[in-house]
């Protein structure tokens, strides 16, 4: 939860630290895992970011959206389509498609903050069922269900992908939960927890909620972008796949929504059952027995995994 | 053109109005929303089909295979709600993402058993009718029959037996339906029982009109909550209303532009009557 | 023209003396008007009691000066300016505060970060800075009777000091109005009188009040002014003791 009051300058210091020993360890991964290892921990990656991008906005601000894969989708769909169709470079159609989740996120959503709790999951859930329809349909343009491909990638090999994904997940990871600990997101937490109190402290709710969504749009939108760069394919499936709504959910709610770190390591956690399923149980009987596992934690522990970590570290002091 | 359009619109609406009204009636006794009512009616689909159509060890008579099903929908509702939902009625947000991961582990469970690709189901009855010259199916005119007639022994249902009055007092005020000697959990475990006996019936329905796969649940769930959101929750004429907006909308789509974008209009007027009307048409402030 | 804006702008003395004025506000649920109409102000360092039987919508005007809810006629002005399309937070922001009903505390937090929440700037700006000094909190909660309690959560509190937290947070505001609702409720004699005592000194400061409460004996020690509402019309105005001997007022309350 980031504890109950703001960090203040001196343990700033301390956390800053823990943050460079965390990143050190896992930089060293290449050198104990082997190479196909390495490519499901790059996924884990791109799984954080998405993961994190959705929490500092639903996790935190209890509007849950069932509509990331929008974000996503479009981002992605925005850089392939551009290099594509018109040869732009690569250096620049991936920002070009962090700036489209941006002002599409934030489009799409301001007619949406008037509207609460249900209404607002089922309207991104119809946002994102919407988006991978008309992304079908256009077959001629996008290539249809079996999308495009051939086009470039941002950098070659398991190892240059994986310090580049560690790079960029930490640095999404360390902004939003920097964000998080601010007054900033100690707001967005109030939200969560009771809208009118904060209106009534004279804070305009509707701009956080912007904000908030505005920060979640370009981090899921970098993610995406660098994601379909290292796939060098994209079809619906890669973006659109309920599949994937499911797997940032559930890495989110097991690791603890609105603690950025919870979702970070939920991604892994997640990662780490399904590989492991991988040799016990075959095709659908995997992913069913992941998501009872992701059903079982949440239901028994919903402040999610962080949260007890926390705990048990308090109750040691 | 326009006869195809009329039929199946009106069945569709039918079909989709009585998943709503599962759904409608569990809000109102319970607060939260059950995401798995599309895992209810895909597991009825295949149970459906297992039994009646199961191969050489099966091949029930399709009344009794009916009417097991039904009876399964129902046991696997209250078993959700028995097993988690209840535990979490006081929190709406956890409700909606563990049912909708509950919806994913049915999805791959039934892939499991039976494999990920469509199968086909027989109709309930065959042949087709010709009315003043339009020929249609007599598949669809039977669904279109039960479903209008589920939702009218519903209404009188709720309106005038105990247990329907029963459900409202909860719905209105659990703890004043406490007083009056009302067990709200009992109501709550027959509502959701009702809901997924209701499912059930739309998963059957659903299944001799089309075919059955484990994709069928995102559509038919998108659109009956779409069918509520738009009537505003707890509202039974706003769902009956926007039903027959949503199901000819789709079939309008369905005949006469493209059968992939089936659902997307009824997104987009979701999308518009939101911006517009934030409860929906008929939700009260 | 210059006419004109010379008699709405604000410049006569007299408006300037009204904190709050409203000018024929009317609000109707459904079929049912639960304001009709309503004309009333509150002067600088007054404190007016708005008092009337259950349903008489007491709550719904204070929704209505909040912002919460809009009026469907009439104008809402404050310190001479018509806010009629300010939001909630535009309407705090200027000087209008307001305790709830029901308390409201947020129940992951501290009482001092529930008062605090009231100093958190507004957008972008709460980023980089961390609102409120605690100092200033510290004399907030002593003010209200909360020292102790800073570092406990809602949830540990009982229910007067929970009223007293809403206070609080309603004057971490900085306001020029607080609008009460239900003051005293559930409160001992002790802390009424402490409430009371709290409210005549901010009135010194410069504060106005409006307290909704259906503890005539507590309003009398402190209201300048009551005005009492029945059914959404404004009954009767004046000094206590003077309008409960009013027969219609007496129907409308004791329902005799």
């Amino acid at each position: 939860m980031g504890g109950n009051k703001p960090v203040r300058e001196t343990a700033l210091k301390k956390i800053a630290l823990r943050w460079i020993i965390a990143f050190a360890v896992m930089s060293l991964l290449p050198f104990f895992v082997p190479h196909g290892w390495l490519r499901v921990l790059i996924i884990a990656n791109f799984l954080a970011i998405f993961a994190m991008s959705w929490d500092i906005m639903s996790g935190y601000t209890g509007y849950i959206s069932f509509g990331h894969n929008f974000l996503l989708g479009i981002s992605a769909y925005a850089s392939v389509l551009l290099i594509h169709h018109f040869d732009v470079p690569l250096y620049l159609s991936m920002p070009i498609g962090v700036l489209i989740a941006a002002v599409g996120g934030v489009g799409f959503v301001l007619p949406t903050l008037r509207v609460r709790g249900p209404y607002f999951t089922l309207f991104t859930l119809g946002l994102f069922i919407l988006f991978e329809r008309i992304m079908i349909t256009l077959g001629p343009i996008t290539g249809g269900t079996r999308g495009l491909f051939g086009f470039p990638t941002v950098l070659k090999g398991a190892v240059p992908n994986f310090y580049l994904t560690l790079v960029l997940v930490f640095a999404v990871a360390f902004a939003l939960w920097y964000l998080g600990q601010t007054d900033f997101g100690r707001v967005l937490n109030a939200i969560r927890l009771d809208e009118d109190v904060v209106e009534n402290s004279g804070l305009d709710t509707t701009r956080f909620k912007l904000l908030s969504f505005l920060m979640s749009s370009i981090a899921a939108g970098i993610g995406a972008v660098f994601f379909i760069h290292y796939l060098g394919a994209l079809c619906p499936r890669s973006v659109f796949a309920v599949f994937l709504l499911l797997n940032i959910i559930i890495a989110s709610v097991i690791g603890g929504m609105g603690t950025i770190i919870g979702p970070f390591m939920g991604a892994y956690i997640i990662t780490i059952i399904l590989e492991g399923l991988r040799a016990v149980a075959p095709g659908p009987w995997r992913i069913a027995t992941y998501a009872a596992i992701g059903l079982i934690i949440f239901i028994l522990r919903p402040r999610g995994i962080f949260f007890e970590i926390q705990r048990l570290f308090r109750r040691r002091r | 053109m326009i006869e195809e359009i009329l039929i199946v619109g009106l069945a569709t609406s039918a079909l989709y109005l009585v998943i709503a009204l599962g759904l409608v009636m569990v809000y109102s006794v319970g607060r939260v929303e059950d995401l798995s009512v599309g895992a209810y009616l895909m597991v009825a689909a295949y149970i459906y089909w297992f039994l009646a159509e199961g191969g050489p060890y099966l091949s029930l008579p399709k009344g009794a295979a009916i009417i097991i099903t039904i009876l399964i929908g129902s046991a696997i509702s209250i078993s959700v709600y028995r097993g988690f939902i209840r535990r979490l009625l006081d929190n709406p947000t956890a409700v909606f993402i563990s049912t909708l991961i509950f919806s994913l582990i049915v999805e791959n469970v039934l892939a499991g058993i039976f494999g990920e690709a469509p199968r086909s189901v027989h109709p309930l009855v065959y042949g087709s009718v010709t009315i003043g010259g339009i020929t249609i199916t007599l598949n669809i005119v039977i669904i279109l029959a039960i479903a209008w007639a589920i939702t009218i022994i519903l209404i009188t249902f709720i309106s005038k037996s105990y247990i329907g009055r029963a459900i409202r007092a909860v719905s209105i005020n659990p703890r004043g339906a406490m007083l009056v000697g009302i067990d709200p959990e009992k109501v709550r475990i027959l509502t959701w029982g009702l809901c997924g006996a209701l499912s059930a019936v739309a998963g059957i329905s659903l299944a001799t009109h089309t075919s059955i796969s484990t994709g069928m649940w995102i559509l038919p769930l998108i659109l009956a909550f779409i069918i509520v959101m738009i009537g505003g929750l707890g509202s039974i004429g706003g769902a009956i209303l926007s039903a027959h907006i949503i199901g000819f909308v789709g079939a309008f789509t369905m005949v006469m532009i493209d059968e992939r974008l089936r659902g997307v209009f009824g997104l987009l007027l979701l999308l518009v009557i939101l911006i517009f009307r934030r409860r929906g048409l008929f939700g009260r402030e | 023209m210059k006419f004109k804006d010379f008699s709405e702008g604000g410049g006569n003395r007299k408006d300037m003396a009204k904190v709050i004025e409203t000018r024929g506000i009317s609000k109707r649920f459904g079929g049912i008007t639960a304001v009709n109409s309503l004309d009333f102000h509150v002067e600088e360092k007054e404190i007016v009691g708005l008092i009337g039987p259950n349903g008489a919508g007491k709550t719904t005007v204070f929704n209505l000066i909040m912002g919460v809810l809009r009026q469907d006629s009439g104008d809402i002005i404050f310190n001479g300016t018509n806010i009629n399309n300010y939001p909630t937070h535009k309407r705090v922001k200027i000087g209008i505060a307001r305790t709830y009903q029901i308390p409201k505390p947020l129940k992951e937090w501290t009482i001092f970060e529930n008062i605090r929440i009231s100093m958190i700037p507004d957008g972008i700006k709460s980023i980089r800075r961390i609102g409120g000094r605690e100092e200033d909190i510290r004399r907030i909660a002593k003010e209200t009777g909360l020292t102790e309690y800073l570092e406990k959560y809602p949830d540990e509190l009982p229910i007067g000091a929970l009223r007293r937290l809403e206070l609080a947070r309603a004057l971490a505001n900085d306001p020029k109005l607080i609008l009460i609702d239900e003051a005293f409720a559930g409160m001992t004699k002790e802390e009424i009188d402490v409430i009371s005592e709290l409210l005549k000194k901010k009135r010194k400061e410069g504060m106005s009040f409006i307290i909704i409460d259906h503890n005539l004996e507590a309003l009398a020690n402190i209201v300048d002014r009551v005005i009492v509402i029945h059914l959404g019309r404004k009954l009767a105005e004046g000094k206590l003791q003077e309008i409960i001997k009013k027969e219609d007022v007496k129907k409308a309350y004791l329902g005799e």
